[in-house]
């Protein structure tokens, strides 16, 4: 009776590692689809309305769609006004530092920190081209993730199983 | 807690200037004493140097403690990272925002405050891209000072007819304030001086005169007022003149060799005119080739002649010519500064 539930904890937790992998695949390209939509959006609004930063992130913590996110982009709005002790570049290391982001990899927040050293601190053309330059890393870096998920959600999933049911037969 | 918002109303007056300092340098500047914060003008940074306040009269430093000393050794000095700091609080670090400010030196605040820029020029051709490494910073205070136009309006305006006006000055001696006034008054009306409200056009080159935000007068320039905020003498007039129907066009700092060719079309419209220009004295003036240009067409009915001698903004003299008497008697008053 011991051995059965040894051996039903043991494939679960593995299991469930397998899927929790699986699900860090998944999550990545999410965030990088939605990161994608954020450059955007900053984009527009600097390229075309050239508002403040402070509004940029209001818009885009409005348009992001993602209640995380929104709420990590509404705090950058907040801490980035006028008389504000913090500069951009910091929040935005922080922004991609945060919780929320652990499913990207270190290319991902590589793409990402180089642009937080210049957002806002250039001319309009130069913010554009910058942007464009980072959503191009971004794009690469979610094809590569897309590809990346279709091969391992499934073998992760699987894995996760079997290799608790290797270790069963083994221990037991 | 300070919001930051744009059309926060608090950014007015000095407490609202204070909103834009980093909290340490608002920590220490929020120490000046209450008499002597409504007479600061100007708070001045300079790299390496000890942060200067200009009370209008007098220049003095300030120590870490908020005290005044004139002891440069005893005052807070200004490095490198406080410059960028306080750049970045006064831009919210959108420099691409302000880009085309940043070009000609100066940014305007919500509130109408001025900060005057200098660092290294970058060229884009023959003008101006923009200005980096910062050096200097300049925080000019805006402030509404009401009442100052009256005592001279009397000379500048008679039976329904505003005089072809120049006001004449050093920098930093109230001429600015008195254009702005003047366009107030006349544009709400001074019933007691048979002033009926005009519509008055304004060609802002700089945001001084209406202390423009995005447009956006922050100054009190009068109800039948417009603004053309950010554009060129040559561009505004003839916009101003094709659309607005204005029946008094005013501008600050003519005196380059184009601007009386400018002067000369709006005349020739049959619109009034007022506006400054840096010149100490008449005698500078005609050094000066665009504003001599101006002084002989003739054209110019009323010279108003400020000086800071007794305080910001006296007026010295108002002519109503080069070669003109003095038409204001009692001399050098000053304009309550």
């Amino acid at each position: 009776m011991i051995k059965l539930v040894g051996a039903i904890l043991v494939i679960g937790t593995s299991t469930l590692i397998g899927f929790l992998m699986a699900e860090r695949l998944n999550e990545r390209s999410r965030l990088l689809r939605l990161l994608l939509r954020l450059l955007n959006i900053i984009k527009t609004e600097i390229g075309y309305h050239s508002g403040l930063l402070t509004e940029v992130f209001q818009k885009a913590a409005q348009l992001i769609n993602d209640p995380k996110l929104t709420l990590s982009l509404a705090k950058i709005a907040q801490n980035i006004g006028f008389g504000s002790d913090y500069n951009i570049t910091e929040l935005w290391e922080g922004f991609i530092n945060e919780k929320t982001m652990t499913a990207l990899i270190k290319d991902d927040r590589a793409v990402l920190k180089e642009l937080g050293v210049y957002l806002g601190s250039t001319d309009r053309q130069d913010q554009v081209a910058r942007i464009e330059g980072a959503r191009a890393g971004l794009q690469l870096n979610l094809e590569a993730a897309d590809l990346e998920r279709v091969k391992g959600v499934r073998l992760y999933r699987y894995f996760g199983f079997a290799v608790g049911a290797v270790l069963v037969c083994l221990l037991v | 807690m300070i919001k930051h918002h744009p059309e926060n109303p608090n950014y007015k007056g000095w407490s609202g200037a204070l909103c834009f300092f980093p909290s340490g340098l608002r920590q220490v500047l929020i120490k000046v004493p209450p008499k002597l914060q409504a007479e600061l003008i100007e708070i001045r940074l300079r790299v390496n140097q000890p942060l200067e306040l200009n009370f209008g009269v007098k220049y003095r430093l300030i120590r870490e403690d908020g005290q005044l000393t004139d002891d440069p050794d005893q005052a807070l000095r200004i490095g490198t990272d406080d410059l960028n700091k306080t750049l970045n609080a006064f831009t919210t670090g959108s420099i691409y925002a302000i880009e085309q400010e940043l070009a000609q030196g100066y940014l305007t605040l919500p509130g109408g405050h001025r900060v005057g820029l200098t660092g290294q020029v970058f060229y884009d051709g023959e003008s101006i891209r923009i200005i980096r490494n910062i050096s200097s910073i300049n925080f000019r205070i805006a402030r509404p000072v009401l009442g100052i136009a009256r005592p001279i309006l009397p000379f500048l305006w008679r039976k329904g007819h505003f005089f072809k006006t120049l006001i004449l000055g050093a920098p930093a001696t109230g001429k600015t304030s008195l254009l702005r006034e003047i366009i107030r008054e006349v544009s709400v009306g001074v019933p007691e001086l048979g002033i009926s409200g005009i519509r008055v056009a304004v060609v802002d080159e700089r945001s001084e005169i209406a202390g423009g935000y995005r447009g956006i007068p922050q100054l009190d320039i009068g109800p039948r007022t417009d603004v053309l905020d950010g554009c060129s003498k040559r561009d505004g007039v003839y916009l101003l003149l094709r659309t607005m129907n204005p029946q008094l066009i005013a501008t600050d700092e003519i005196g380059r060799e184009e601007d009386w060719a400018i002067i000369e079309d709006i005349i020739n419209a049959g619109v009034g005119f007022i506006a400054t220009a840096h010149a100490g004295s008449l005698t500078e003036a005609a050094l000066r080739p665009g504003l001599k240009k101006v002084l002989e067409m003739g054209a110019v009915e009323r010279i108003v002649t400020l000086s800071n001698r007794l305080g910001i903004g006296t007026i010295e003299s108002i002519k109503p010519g080069m070669d003109g008497p003095e038409l204001f008697n009692s001399k050098a008053v000053g304009l309550g500064r």
